[in-house]
């Protein structure tokens, strides 16, 4: 079933909302769902050119013990996607279908897992930071092997949910909880895996993030445009400039 | 150049095309929209007005019948909208979020 695409200049299409009923106890059971071709064909092809040309840092995340990747620097595609993934149906989509708090943004980051250079994920859960949802859309431009979300029962170990991501575009949306541990298996072969990660956060919303985002010593992301016509019907006057 | 974009008189035909940049990004965030220009990667936050301004450009108005529109809507007569008009033009032209065919 078609979930939801986004394209380049926004979302392409949503699913009805008696569809994502159903997809509601299938998230339940396996504390993950699969929304294929979340990216559409365009902005895919758009964000892997930016991507080849992309720089990629070495990153160990704090919190977590014993994880390295490579981790993308800034740049445009990081910037459309992470504009693009903060939409209010997609929101939509991701509340239903998981029955979250009210979501105020996506934050994510593109990493690189390259097979064979010690790059890898431990257990851990993500939670805080009003961290909501986990999503990975994967961006890789070849088949890799590995790299695999698993999810455990963080008390007994057991491993309730086990999925490959390889569709190039396809999205994963897991849960976030106490009760659960998740992790990326490392990846086999010769192609490296690049993914878009994140999470659906309650707090801050998409403005504040970016603007939080904001440099020593680099422009402003967000610029404010003058307004225009002071005395809106029914509002209290505008400055004509922010 | 933009004194040319008629937004003061409804009486001639526009003279010139102003269009937004198919680079560039919008989304409406309660009364705000913000932009994001796929090739200088900077974002852009406009407020209510200036965003139904853009709406209505992006909905393939000319600026005479944004001006018509936006009367209808905002208290503002066409003589301090001509006048906003032109500095927001001016600011989307610079930042190259508009492309003015002559």
């Amino acid at each position: 079933m078609r979930t939801i695409q986004i394209g380049k200049s926004g979302v392409v299409y949503s699913p009805l909302a008696e569809d994502l009923g159903a997809l509601r106890p299938q998230f339940d059971h396996q504390h993950y769902l699969k929304i294929p071709e979340l990216l559409g064909p365009e902005l895919l092809d758009f964000v892997q050119l930016q991507i080849d040309q992309s720089e990629f840092c070495e990153r160990v995340h704090e919190g977590i013990g014993s994880n390295k990747e490579l981790c993308m620097t800034s740049n445009t595609a990081f910037a459309a996607l992470q504009f693009l993934m903060n939409d209010q149906r997609l929101f939509q989509v991701i509340q239903t279908v998981t029955q979250c708090d009210q979501i105020g943004c996506f934050q994510g980051r593109v990493y690189r897992v390259n097979p064979g250079s010690g790059h890898h994920d431990s257990w851990h859960n993500d939670i805080g930071e009003h961290r909501l949802v986990g999503m990975s859309i994967n961006l890789s431009r070849e088949l890799y092997s590995g790299g695999r979300l698993q999810i455990r029962d963080r008390v007994s170990g057991e491993i309730v949910s086990e999925v490959a991501n390889a569709g190039i575009g396809d999205a994963v949306i897991f849960r976030l909880s106490d009760r659960f541990q998740h992790r990326i298996t490392d990846v086999e072969g010769t192609a490296s895996k690049t993914a878009f990660a994140g999470w659906f956060r309650a707090q801050p919303d998409f403005i504040s993030l970016l603007r939080k985002q904001s440099q020593p010593g680099r422009e402003p992301p967000v610029m404010k445009c003058s307004s225009l016509v002071s005395g809106l019907k029914g509002r209290s006057r505008l400055n004509m400039i922010y | 150049m933009l004194a040319n974009m008629d937004v003061k008189s409804n009486q001639q035909p526009p003279l010139t095309t102003v269009k937004p940049n198919s680079n560039v990004l919008f989304k409406r965030l309660g009364d705000e929209t913000v932009l994001f220009h796929l090739e200088t990667d900077r974002f852009y936050e406009l407020n209510g007005t200036a965003a139904r301004f853009w709406e209505l450009l992006h909905a393939g108005c000319d600026i005479a019948e944004i001006r018509d529109q936006m009367i209808q809507e905002f208290e503002v007569d066409p003589e301090q909208f001509a006048g906003e008009a032109e500095t927001l033009l001016t600011f989307l032209t610079q930042e190259d979020l508009v492309s003015v065919d002559e």
